[in-house]
C-alpha cells in the first residue's frame, strides 16, 4: 500500500470504506478515490497495455485524458479509470492482452516486430496471397485495437436528454472561469458553469495553496446565482450556441447566447526514450496522487520540465515523503540526451547526458497546451507561438469568449526540443496509437508529408486522446523533421467529441414516435397483427388467414379502420377553382353531395397522391388522401395557394376525424339498426356524401367502394370512434360482420384494380402510364398542376401501362419482379395476390404498351424460372360495378 | 345540422339507444395505470389514479384531452374569458381551449370568424409538480412559452397556464407522447395523477 497518512485537503473520506473487485480480487478503497487512485493505491502499476506493441502502461495524467488508464468497468470497455470515481460493488477488468495484464503474450510484438510493423505495414505486408486477407484481418483485428463490446449486451443504463438554455455558459470551472462567471452573474446574466473535474476549482484543487481559493470562489459563484455543474464534460460547441455537455449518463443540450471556454492547458509529455514506462507521469497525476488521494507515487523521483508545474509537482512529492534526485528546468537547460530506462516495462533509472540517476518516477512537463479544442471545433483559429512553443487560439467565432490559460496565458514556458534523445529503448509521439518520431519521418519519407495525412496514414492524433498529448509533439516532430516552422505544418482538424462518449448517450433514450388511431386498442382487443404503414400503426389482419377476412366482406360486411386517410378542408368562394388547379380533372362542377376520385400530379406530371373530393356545401370540399400523403399535400395545397393567393382556406382534419369503412352486402342493413337516417340506394347512392348520425354520433358517409362492395365510409370525431366501432360490431353480429385489416384490404382492392399510389406507382408514373388518361381534364379554364408535363407524354407517346394481369399456372411472382419480354427486364410486377373469391392469383405490373392488351401475355421470373402471365384489362371482380352500386 | 357538424364531438348525442361518449387518445394508457372516470360533458375523464399523492410530489401527470379546442382564424380579436385559453399559432391562426361545458359559449364568442371544432384533434398532456420543469426540458427545447415546435421528435405546443405545463399534440401521437412523458417522469419519481388532483395541483 502506498496510501500515506491522512492529509489536510485530501479528497478521500476515509470513514466511508468503499470495496470493488479488479480481475476477480477484491479492492479496498475510500469514498472520492477514483477506480484509478485505489488501484494505485493498492499497488497496481500495469493499468494497459499499449495498442499495438502491448507496452505496459501506468497511469500518466490522472485527469482522463490519456488512454493509458483504459478498463473495463461494468462491462463497458475503455473507461478512463483515473477519473472514474469508485463505486462499491464496481467490477474493474483490464482489457487488450493475451495472457494477463502483466503478462501479456502480445508483448513479443514490441520485442521482435518493431522492424515490420513501420506505419501502414498492414497494407503492404498481408495483401498476399488475397483469399488470405479475411483471415490476416481477423488477426490483426484481435490484435490490435482497444477493449471489446460485448455483442449480445443491451442497454441497461438508462440514459436522459435534457435541453437547457442560459444567457452564458462557462466551460471550466478553474480560477479564470469561475472568475469570469461571477462578472458576468455581477453583470445580471444567468449563467451555468461546467467543469471536468469533482468540483469546479481546476488546477487550484490540486494546489496547497489553492484550495482555498477555490473554495473562496465557488462560494462567490453560488452567491452570484451562478449554477456550478461538476464533474460535467462539454464535448463540442456547434452552431448558435449549440453545447452538449455529459453529465454521466444525462446529456444536457445547452443553448447559450454566450460561451465563455475557460478550459485551462493541457499538459504535454516529452518526447525521448523510454517516456512511456510505467512511473513516467504528467505534473498534475503526481500532484493529483499526492494531493487529492494521499498516495506516495513513488521512493525516487526525477522531474524534467519546461514549466512551473514540475516544480510544483516537485514540492508536492516532496511533502509526500518522495525523494526528489533530480530536477531538471528546461528554461535553464536543456539536456541534448535524456533517456528513460526501465526493467518489465517499470522505470528504474533516468540517464541524462549520459548520467544515470537511479528513480521509479519521472515528473515530465514540456510547454503546456491552452486547451483550444473545443474552440478550434468552433471555427477558432489556432496558431503557433514560437517564442513559447504554444498554440494560441484567435479569431473567436461570434459570442464565444476564451479566458485565462486557454487563451494563452501560460507564462513563458521553455520550447522543449523535438525530441530529447537518440538511442536505447522506443520513444513515443503517440502513445495511443505507439507512434515514434521514427515512423513520422517514415511516413513523410513515403510522401505522406502534411500532418492531416499522416493523421490518416500513421494514425498518430487519431486515438482515444484525441491528439491531446501528441498533436503538438507531432507537429514539433514535423517541423524538425521537413526542416519548416511549426505554423507551417498547421494542426489537424478538430473534431467533436471533444472526449469519447458513449453513443448511447448522444442516441439519447430510444423514441418511436408512431401515430396510433383512435381505434388502435379496439385492435389489438381483437387480436390485430399491427404493422408499420409510414409513421402508422395498423392492423395487418386479425386472423392466420387474410383471405377469410377478404372474403367475410364479399359475403357478409366488414370494418376496418382508414382513419389514417389524409382528411383535407378547403372551404372558400375559389375552394372549387382551386382542386381544379391542383388536380387534373374538374371538382368546380362537383354537385353538392357527391364524391369524385382524384388523382394529385407534381409540377412534372408525375402522380404524387390520390383519394377523395366531397363537395359538403357550395363553398366547401372534404378532401382524403392517401394515409401517407397528408401532411404533404395539405403543404402542397398551402404551397400553391401562396402563388396564387386565392380565396380559400385548408385545415387539415387528418387526427381530427376516425374514418371506418363499413362494407359488404349486409352493410346496409347494419346501417340501419345504427341510425334513422335513410340508406337506401335511393337517398344515398354511390358516390354520394351525406351527414347522417350513426349510434348518435354525427358522421359523414361517403358512399365509396375501395374495396369493391357496397360500403359506407364513415368519418366522424375521433372521440367517438370507440363508441360507433363498438356499436358496429355489437349489431351486426348476427350479419357476421368481422372487422378486416390491411391485407385483405389489399387483396380486395387488387381483385377490382384499384391502384395504391406508392405501392402500384413510383416517382416515374404519369396519368397515361398508369391508365388513367380518364382524368385528365385538359379544356379547364387555367393551367392545373403538371398539365404541361402530362401532354408532353401523351405526345411523345406511351412506352409503359400499368396494367391487371392473372397467373394461369397459380405460381405466385414476387411483387417488384421482373416482366421478362424476350429475354429481358421490361417492367416489373407492382402488386400481386391470390384471391379466394376468384382463385386465382392476380396482380398488377407495368408492361411495354404494346403488351397492354386483354390477353397479352409477358414472362416473370419465379424461383427461377420464367414464368407465363396474361394480361387482363378491366377488373378482375364484378367488372359492372352492380355490386358497388347496389 | 352544420356540415360540418361531424367535427365536433360534442355533437354527438343520445339517440336510438346509443348514450355516446367521447373518450381521449389516452384513455387506454389511464385505464393501464389504474384510473377512475367519470362521465362529464360526454367525456370519460380520469378524476383520478392510485398514487397520485406522491406522483405529485415530484411531477404528476394527466390528460386533459378532453378540452375543448377551437381553431379560429383570424387570431385577433383574442377571447378574455375565464377558463379560456389561446394560443397563437400565427398572426392569423390560434387554438382556443376551454371547458367542454362552456363550448357552446365560446363558440358564440368567437363571433363570424372562422372557427373549427378540433376538440378531437388533440392529446392534452399536462403536468405539474418541483420537476414539471426537468420533464418539460426532458422533452423539449422550447423554453418561452407558450410555443410550438419539435417536442420528442413530433411537432405540439406548450402552453403554461396557471402552473401546470401542457403538451399539446395530434391526437394520433398522443399514445406515443404520453409514454415518453410518462417514462421522464417515472425516472424523476413522478407518474399518472387525475384531473382533479392536477386542478387541486395547478389551475387545470
Amino acid at each position: 500500500m502506498s496510501r500515506l497518512e491522512a492529509r489536510d485537503g485530501e479528497r478521500i473520506d476515509r470513514s466511508q470504506p468503499v470495496s470493488f473487485t479488479f480481475q476477480g480480487a477484491a479492492v479496498e478503497a475510500f469514498e472520492g478515490d477514483t477506480i484509478g487512485s485505489a488501484l494505485y493505491a493498492a499497488g497496481r502499476r500495469t493499468f494497459s497495455r499499449s495498442f499495438k506493441y502491448h507496452r505496459p502502461r501506468g497511469l500518466q495524467c490522472c485527469i482522463g485524458h490519456c488512454a493509458n488508464c483504459q478498463m473495463n468497468v461494468n462491462g463497458t470497455p475503455n473507461v478512463r479509470v483515473c477519473a472514474t470515481p469508485v463505486s462499491s460493488g464496481d467490477i474493474v477488468k483490464g482489457q487488450n492482452f493475451v495472457g494477463s495484464l502483466d503478462f501479456d503474450l502480445m508483448q513479443a510484438t514490441d520485442k521482435f516486430a518493431g522492424p515490420f510493423t513501420p506505419p501502414g505495414f498492414y497494407y503492404k505486408t498481408f495483401i498476399r496471397p488475397r483469399k488470405l486477407w479475411p483471415l490476416y484481418e481477423k488477426f490483426l483485428r484481435n490484435a490490435a485495437g482497444l477493449g471489446v463490446l460485448d455483442r449480445k449486451g443491451k442497454r441497461e443504463a438508462r440514459v436522459d436528454v435534457e435541453n437547457r438554455h442560459v444567457e452564458v455558459l462557462v466551460i471550466g470551472g478553474g480560477r479564470s472561469g469561475l472568475e469570469a462567471a461571477i462578472t458576468h452573474a455581477a453583470e445580471g446574466r444567468q449563467v451555468t458553469v461546467v467543469d471536468e473535474g469533482p468540483e469546479a476549482g481546476g488546477a487550484l484543487l490540486s494546489d496547497p495553496a489553492g484550495k482555498g481559493v477555490a473554495a473562496d470562489l465557488r462560494a462567490r459563484a453560488q452567491a452570484a446565482g451562478v449554477e456550478v455543474i461538476a464533474p460535467a464534460i462539454a464535448i463540442g460547441i456547434f452552431e448558435y450556441g449549440f453545447v452538449p455537455v455529459a453529465v454521466g449518463n444525462l446529456l444536457l443540450k445547452f443553448r447559450a447566447e454566450r460561451i465563455v471556454v475557460a478550459a485551462g492547458v493541457i499538459e504535454q509529455p516529452l518526447v525521448f526514450p523510454g517516456n512511456d514506462l510505467i512511473g513516467v507521469m504528467l505534473p498534475e497525476a503526481a500532484k493529483r496522487l499526492v494531493e487529492w488521494w494521499s498516495i506516495k507515487p513513488g521512493e525516487r523521483a526525477v522531474v524534467i520540465t519546461a514549466d512551473d508545474r514540475g516544480l510544483e509537482a516537485a514540492a508536492s512529492l516532496r511533502t509526500a515523503g518522495v525523494l526528489v534526485a533530480l530536477v531538471i528546468d528546461l528554461r535553464v537547460e536543456q539536456p541534448p540526451n535524456i533517456e528513460a530506462r526501465g526493467r518489465r516495462g517499470r522505470l528504474h533509472a533516468v540517464s541524462v547526458n549520459g548520467e544515470t540517476v537511479k528513480a521509479d518516477l519521472l515528473v515530465m512537463s514540456g510547454s503546456p497546451q491552452p486547451n483550444a479544442k473545443l474552440l478550434a471545433q468552433a471555427g477558432a483559429r489556432v496558431v503557433y507561438d514560437a517564442s513559447r512553443g504554444i498554440f494560441v487560439p484567435e479569431s473567436l467565432p461570434e459570442n464565444v469568449e476564451v479566458v485565462g490559460s486557454a487563451a494563452g496565458d501560460v507564462g513563458a514556458p521553455a520550447v522543449p526540443a523535438a525530441v530529447l534523445g537518440h538511442q536505447g529503448d522506443k520513444c513515443f509521439v503517440c502513445f495511443c496509437e505507439d507512434q515514434t518520431p521514427k515512423d513520422l519521418a517514415y511516413a513523410i519519407a513515403e510522401g505522406f508529408d502534411s500532418i492531416e495525412l499522416s493523421k490518416r496514414y500513421t494514425t498518430v492524433t487519431m486515438g482515444p486522446c484525441q491528439g491531446r498529448l501528441c498533436s503538438t509533439n507531432a507537429i514539433r516532430s514535423y517541423a524538425k523533421t521537413k526542416g519548416v516552422d511549426e505554423n507551417t505544418i498547421g494542426t489537424t482538424t478538430a473534431r467533436p467529441p471533444y472526449t469519447p462518449v458513449p453513443m448511447g448517450l448522444v442516441a439519447g433514450y430510444p423514441q418511436e414516435p408512431a401515430r396510433r388511431t383512435s381505434l388502435h386498442h379496439r385492435h389489438r382487443d381483437l387480436g390485430a397483427r399491427i404493422m408499420w404503414t409510414g409513421a402508422w400503426r395498423r392492423p395487418h389482419s386479425y386472423g392466420a388467414d387474410a383471405g377469410v377476412e377478404a372474403q367475410n366482406v364479399h359475403e357478409k360486411v366488414g370494418l376496418i379502420d382508414v382513419s389514417t386517410l389524409g382528411k383535407i378542408l378547403v372551404t372558400g368562394p375559389d375552394a372549387g377553382a382551386f382542386l381544379d388547379r391542383v388536380y387534373p380533372n374538374r371538382f368546380s362542377d362537383l354537385k353538392v353531395g357527391r364524391v369524385r376520385y382524384g388523382v394529385i400530379t407534381g409540377d412534372a406530371g408525375r402522380i404524387i397522391d390520390d383519394g377523395t373530393v366531397g363537395r359538403l356545401d357550395d363553398e366547401t370540399f372534404y378532401v382524403t388522401t392517401s394515409s401517407t400523403g397528408a401532411d404533404g399535400i395539405y403543404q402542397w395545397f398551402g404551397w400553391w395557394n401562396a402563388v396564387w393567393f386565392m380565396d380559400v382556406q385548408f385545415a387539415n382534419l387528418t387526427g381530427a376525424l376516425a374514418a371506418i369503412n363499413v362494407a359488404g352486402p349486409a352493410s346496409r342493413e347494419l346501417m340501419t339498426r345504427l341510425s334513422d337516417d335513410d340508406f337506401s340506394n335511393e337517398a344515398i347512392a354511390y358516390l354520394d356524401a351525406r351527414a347522417v348520425t350513426v349510434a348518435g354520433v354525427p358522421a359523414l358517409a361517403l358512399r365509396i367502394g375501395f374495396v369493391g362492395e357496397l360500403g359506407y365510409e364513415l368519418h366522424l370525431a375521433s372521440p367517438q370512434a370507440v363508441h360507433v366501432w363498438d356499436a358496429l360490431l355489437k349489431h351486426g353480429a348476427d350479419l357476421g360482420v368481422a372487422p378486416f385489416g390491411l391485407e385483405p384490404q389489399r387483396i380486395l382492392r387488387l381483385e377490382k384494380g384499384h391502384v395504391i399510389i406508392g405501392q402500384d406507382t413510383d416517382s416515374e408514373s404519369n396519368l397515361h402510364e398508369a391508365a388513367m388518361p380518364w382524368l385528365v381534364k385538359n379544356d379547364k379554364e387555367f393551367e392545373w398542376v403538371g398539365k404541361w408535363a402530362t401532354q408532353q407524354v401523351a405526345d411523345r407517346g406511351l412506352r409503359n401501362m400499368l396494367v391487371g394481369f392473372e397467373s394461369p399456372s397459380g405460381a405466385m411472382p414476387v411483387e417488384g419482379g421482373q416482366v421478362v419480354v424476350a429475354g429481358r427486364s421490361a417492367g416489373r410486377i407492382t402488386s400481386v395476390r391470390h384471391s379466394r373469391e376468384l382463385d386465382k392469383v392476380i396482380g398488377l405490373a407495368v408492361v411495354p404498351v404494346a403488351l397492354a392488351v386483354d390477353g397479352g401475355r409477358f414472362d416473370v421470373q419465379v424461383d427461377g424460372r420464367a414464368v407465363g402471365m396474361i394480361v387482363r384489362l378491366g377488373h378482375f371482380y364484378d367488372p359492372e360495378g352492380a355490386r358497388l352500386r347496389s | 345540422m352544420s356540415a360540418l357538424a361531424f367535427l365536433s364531438p360534442g355533437a354527438a348525442h343520445d339517440a336510438k339507444g346509443f348514450h355516446p361518449v367521447a373518450r381521449s387518445p389516452l384513455d387506454r394508457r389511464l385505464r393501464d395505470a389504474g384510473a377512475s372516470f367519470e362521465e362529464r360533458d360526454g367525456w370519460l375523464v380520469p378524476v383520478s389514479v392510485p398514487g397520485e399523492a406522491a406522483h405529485l410530489a415530484t411531477v404528476g401527470v394527466t390528460d386533459l384531452s378532453h378540452l375543448s379546442v377551437f381553431e379560429v382564424r383570424p387570431a385577433e380579436p383574442t377571447l378574455e374569458l375565464d377558463g379560456v385559453i389561446t394560443h397563437r399559432l400565427s398572426a392569423r391562426r390560434a387554438l382556443v381551449f376551454c371547458p367542454p361545458a362552456r363550448a357552446a359559449a365560446v363558440r358564440e364568442a368567437l363571433g363570424d370568424r372562422f372557427v373549427l371544432d378540433l376538440s378531437g384533434a388533440f392529446a392534452i398532456i399536462a403536468f405539474a409538480g418541483p420537476e414539471a420543469e426537468t420533464v418539460l426540458r426532458r422533452i423539449t427545447h422550447l423554453h418561452h412559452l407558450p410555443a410550438s415546435g419539435e417536442i420528442a421528435h413530433i411537432n405540439g405546443h406548450v402552453l403554461a397556464p396557471g402552473g401546470t405545463t401542457w403538451v399539446v399534440c395530434p391526437q394520433e401521437s398522443g399514445h406515443y407522447l404520453w409514454e415518453v412523458i410518462l417514462d421522464r417522469a417515472s425516472a424523476l419519481g413522478g407518474g399518472p395523477v387525475g384531473v382533479d388532483a392536477l386542478a387541486r395541483g395547478g389551475s387545470a
